[in-house]
């Protein structure tokens, strides 16, 4: 029973931390820049294939490093290309450009790597299982646990203990005013797309080993975590947090019990709960996005 | 307003002469392709309404276009119903019945929202179509249409089983498709979709239920993707997930905006360009989703307006 009890729980912990490594790069850059990434997923979907290019040549912990820089330039770019030309258009407009970035990318995968799946090796500490009280659990999606734990502290912390992280929150509050005393705030904004693609390679990195990487990986993923990202509201951690476990929750038990599509209907069901009573999710805020 | 005018009369008999001549003159191939084009232009004109006028942006719509095809996929090949109006009517039925599921979903938002919540609707549906419920869908395979039944007049009945007589089926659909969409948007319920995209808020003020309007409109651009999307099943003879997919709502997307929102004849140049650019490319398909990308990203940040409004503008300022 206990045994049963806590499976059920680290199942829970390990699906919501998979949908909420993804979701703190979206989340970041709409509540930070304003700026909703439909290409996300697609970044996401990257990181997944450069992982499966770079680990045989560098390593594990190397390769998330490597893939982290990549994607944050990858980033800057969307930044430079795409975001700051379109800064102040409508919210929707961002959407269709960075969807059609996300067909492109898409496209592209697919005609380097082929429509296969592709199983990504897994690092060695990840290989077989952790004996926990009475039961075993695969040790890498305690690892996967652990990394979005310590991702989300560190973003947090980025956020609140660091200089550069006082500029963020500063050219959110006010843009003019942060002009006035000698910010640039494009500066700014390019380390907020840095950190925020970064971390959807980073995610993809992480995940593949267990998902496999696929060129249609990231829309999968992608249904999961705009689903959090709007029952939580937009842009707030900690609504991607408690979201995160709703979602992993409903996801573990379903899915074991009857099926991933019944799963499916039942977070739309939950989507339909949440916006029946508030229109900005269950932690938002009103105007995070430009109407 | 006038329901009927000189102009409308003779560009009306200039098209039904036109659709009449065309099969002459073009090879069997190539009437295919404007069969094609033809059936885009009824989704593109339906997509229209919501996203040029009530200027709504729905990135759900495959989910209707699905919703047509499949109903009329599932109830000729596993009921064997036989009947073409059954047929049409039941997929009209379905696309209007899931339009309003997902608009009474989604008309709690717009904006941003909106185009997430009609995303996140239809990527849960197309999953359980992928996952082939009680064994209806056929799930990867798709569910495959033999010939399209005949139509049934009563007294006479037509076989639009050949391309010739399709052709002429769909033409007639496109052409009653436009003139419909022609008198809603000029009569005041168009007048105050464009309201609601010019200012919602306003419209409210004055008394105006706007949601009812929403619904309304709504309704009417998912039962035309439903019509095109009946048609589409029987041109393509397979109902497969990815007609339900996401891919189908950013192309008629980009049909709409690149030929020019807010206009019924922008949608129609779209669905040509960009199907005339996918027959041009149809052996690379994988560089024909590259272009669409960059005309996404190229329409929106330099022309944003479309082709046809920036013509109109062009010409008249000339």
């Amino acid at each position: 029973m206990f045994g049963g009890v806590l499976y059920l729980i680290l199942d829970i912990l390990s699906w919501s931390s998979t949908y909420s490594i993804i979701a703190i790069g979206l989340s970041l850059l709409l509540g930070l820049k304003g700026f909703l990434n439909f290409a996300h997923g697609a970044f996401f979907m990257v990181g997944a294939f450069l992982y499966l290019t770079l680990y045989p040549i560098i390593g594990f912990f190397p390769t998330l490093l490597v893939v982290f820089i990549i994607l944050g330039i990858g980033g800057i770019a969307l930044n430079i290309g795409l975001a700051e030309p379109l800064k102040e258009r409508h919210a929707v407009t961002h959407l269709i450009a960075t969807a059609g970035l996300a067909m492109m990318i898409r496209q592209i995968i697919k005609i380097i790597f082929a429509g296969y799946t592709f199983y990504c090796p897994m690092p060695s500490f990840g290989k077989g299982s952790l004996n926990l009280f009475s039961i075993s659990y695969s040790s890498y999606r305690i690892f996967i646990i652990g990394s979005t734990i310590s991702v989300f502290m560190a973003v947090y912390l980025y956020l609140k203990g660091t200089k550069m992280g006082l500029l963020l929150r500063a050219t959110t509050f006010d843009r003019n005013i942060s002009k006035t005393l000698g910010i640039n705030p494009f500066k700014v904004d390019n380390v907020a797309f840095f950190i925020a693609c970064g971390l959807a390679g980073l995610a993809g990195c992480i995940i593949s080993p267990i998902s496999g990487a696929h060129f249609r990986m990231g829309q999968e993923f992608m249904l999961m975590v705009f689903l959090i990202v709007i029952v939580g509201g937009l842009g707030t951690i900690k609504g991607v947090l408690i979201t995160g476990l709703i979602m992993g929750g409903i996801r573990a038990f379903v899915s074991q019990l009857i099926s991933p599509w019944i799963a499916h209907i039942i977070m739309l069901i939950f989507l339909v709960a949440v916006l029946i009573r508030t229109k900005y999710g269950l932690f938002g805020v009103p105007g995070v996005l430009k109407h | 307003m006038k329901l009927i005018n000189k102009r409308k009369v003779l560009f009306l008999f200039a098209l039904v002469v036109f659709s009449f001549l065309l099969p002459r003159y073009i090879s069997k191939y190539y009437l295919y392709v404007v069969t094609s084009i033809t059936i885009w232009i009824i989704f593109a004109l339906g997509f229209d309404i919501l996203f040029g006028y009530v200027g709504l942006t729905s990135f759900g719509h495959g989910m209707f276009f699905g919703g047509g095809a499949y109903t009329a996929a599932i109830l000729l090949s596993k009921f064997s119903i036989s009947s073409f109006w059954f047929l049409l009517f039941s997929s009209l039925g379905v696309a209007t019945l899931l339009g309003l599921v997902a608009i009474s979903l989604a008309s709690r938002v717009r904006g941003v929202f909106f185009a997430l919540v009609t995303w996140i609707i239809m990527m849960v549906l197309y999953y359980v179509i992928y996952s082939n419920p009680l064994g209806l869908t056929g799930g990867e395979e798709g569910v495959l249409v033999s010939k399209v039944p005949a139509i049934n007049f009563g007294l006479f009945s037509i076989s639009v089983a050949n391309s010739v007589n399709f052709f002429y089926l769909t033409m007639a659909f496109a052409i009653i498709t436009f003139f419909v969409l022609e008198y809603v948007k000029n009569s005041p319920f168009g007048k105050i979709m464009v309201g609601m995209r010019e200012k919602e808020k306003r419209l409210t003020f004055l008394g105006y239920n706007t949601n009812y309007y929403l619904y309304v409109a709504f309704l009417i651009s998912s039962c035309t993707a439903g019509l095109a999307g009946f048609l589409y099943v029987f041109q393509i003879g397979i109902a497969a997930p990815s007609i339900a997919g996401q891919s189908i709502s950013f192309s008629v997307l980009i049909m709409t905006l690149l030929g020019g929102r807010g206009t019924l004849i922008g949608p129609i140049i779209g669905a040509v360009l960009i199907e005339g650019l996918r027959t041009y490319l149809s052996n690379f398909i994988e560089l024909y989703l590259i272009i669409l990308g960059l005309l996404y990203i190229g329409t929106i940040t330099s022309m944003p307006e479309g082709i046809f409004p920036l013509l109109r503008r062009k010409v008249r300022e000339y």
